[in-house]
């Protein structure tokens, strides 16, 4: 029976992560940033670039949201679960570990993606139905690429909580981590122009699979010149496969360590 | 409290606030970017283009025509070089593609490019089109009978945030719903938040 321990978890981890009114504060965020920042390019291009221009033009801001989000559930939610002891209760009911854990992670990480994708993709719908519903395979394949980054970002966090046992140095690190890789794409692209090599963009489109992405749909424009590096779809997929590969050891080594190594 | 009354409850809020979001988009005031005025007189059994654009989910096209006849309006989503280049790829020794014939023999060919239809008799006729995709947009008025109509067209462009007839729909439906859902929770929530308040004066 570790159906009704785990629900227990799953449900009190809901209710320390989503205390009303934030989920609400959220979803009302994501769904007014879905309309003030869309935007279409204005001229006549091939469907699957409008759909993945559109997607990029809106996420920025939410993607910002929905890592703090992932900050507060993860570094100050998970790491101050620890310092009450509430973790130590959890760890005394008759299921493994890894259920306790995966409860956790369903409700910081689960729900939030979640919420994300379903405010989002309905305010799309909504807005622009024959651009989204056509390439719906490019929406999801642009959110996948740009959510990658912060998974990689929430799953070093988790790991630094679970090692440190403190949210506050995990949140301190995400916040410097977060803009610190965001600096590293930008400066991949500068050294790529530079050097005229394409190999800086390759290492970061492990770390943040949209670099190549956008270099692909950069080649697939009308306007497009992507001397530089021009990738297939193929790659694309490699890369996006390569960088959620790093994300899942990630977590497998924070899910390693709290089964394991994680002690009272 | 009961775990569905939870569920039901937050997926009520969540609704609430997602129908708050939408009418304040809703709200927010469109800006005309641009306006045309057009006179002319189109001979019987002949037709014309009159505007053509490219448009986004985020722009409206208003259109009010105002005929002393009967005339027909077409808002096409290709631009008027498709019509054209159509015509002239099925008569390639015409000269004047402008008699209804041909625009008919096109709108049969092509159904599916035809946005909004409408006809003017002896009035004004006024529509807004707000696409759902990036695409072509040409306004087409045609004249069937033999006689000439004198025209007045006025053409306007709206930047909008959101489609607001359809955002406003959508938040009219789901505040109710949003309502239904969170009541019981709501009720719940209240009536331990005031319990608490009550034991804490109780101690104080």
């Amino acid at each position: 029976m570790k159906g009704r321990p785990f629900v227990e978890v799953f449900s009190s981890a809901l209710h320390e992560d989503y205390r009303f009114p934030i989920i609400e504060t959220f979803a009302f965020l994501y769904a007014l940033s879905t309309f003030m920042f869309a935007s279409f390019v204005s001229v006549s291009t091939p469907g699957e670039l409008v759909a993945y221009g559109l997607i990029s033009s809106l996420l920025n801001l939410p993607l910002l949201i929905f890592i703090i989000l992932i900050f507060k559930n993860l570094a100050y939610g998970l790491g101050s679960d620890i310092e009450k002891g509430i973790i130590q209760t959890y760890l005394s009911y008759p299921i493994k570990r890894r259920w306790i854990l995966s409860a956790k992670l369903l409700s910081a990480l689960g729900v939030a993606i979640l919420l994300l994708l379903s405010v989002q993709i309905s305010a799309l719908y909504v807005l622009a139905p024959d651009v989204v519903a056509p390439y719906i395979g490019t929406v999801l394949l642009t959110y996948a690429a740009n959510l990658s980054f912060p998974l990689l970002i929430a799953g070093i966090i988790l790991l630094v909580t679970l090692i440190l046992r403190r949210g506050g140095l995990a949140l301190i690190l995400g916040i410097v981590l977060y803009f610190a890789l965001g600096m590293i794409q930008t400066l991949a692209l500068v050294v790529s122009s530079g050097t005229g090599s394409p190999i800086s963009l390759q290492i970061a489109s492990v770390i943040s699979p949209n670099v190549v992405l956008d270099r692909y749909y950069q080649t697939y424009s009308p306007f497009g010149t992507s001397e530089l590096w021009a990738p297939t779809f193929t790659e694309v997929l490699v890369y996006l496969g390569a960088s959620y590969l790093i994300v899942a050891s990630l977590f497998l080594v924070a899910y390693l360590y709290f089964s394991r190594r994680f002690g009272l | 409290m009961r775990l569905w009354i939870i569920v039901l409850g937050r997926g009520g809020t969540i609704l609430l606030s997602i129908a708050l979001a939408l009418l304040l988009v809703s709200l927010i005031p469109a800006s005309q970017t641009s306006i045309v005025a057009q006179s002319l007189t189109l001979g019987g059994e002949m037709w014309r283009d009159l505007h053509e654009s490219i448009q986004t989910p985020q722009q409206s096209l208003y259109f009010s025509v105002e005929a002393n006849g009967t005339l027909n309006a077409y808002l096409l989503e290709v631009n008027s070089q498709y019509i054209y280049g159509w015509i002239h790829e099925h008569h390639p020794d015409l000269l004047d593609p402008w008699n209804v014939t041909y625009l008919q023999e096109f709108l049969d060919a092509n159904p599916r490019v035809i946005a909004r239809q409408d006809e003017v008799h002896n009035g004004q006729m006024a529509r807004t089109y707000v696409p759902t995709k990036i695409t072509d947009a040409t306004l087409v008025l045609s004249n069937p009978g033999s006689d000439s109509v004198s025209v007045e067209c006025t053409v306007s462009m709206t930047a909008l945030v959101a489609p607001r007839n359809k955002v406003q729909t959508l938040a009219f439906w789901t505040f109710p719903i949003g309502f239904v859902l969170a009541l019981p929770w709501g009720i719940s929530f209240l009536r331990t938040k005031t319990k608490r308040f009550a034991t804490l004066a109780s101690l104080n």
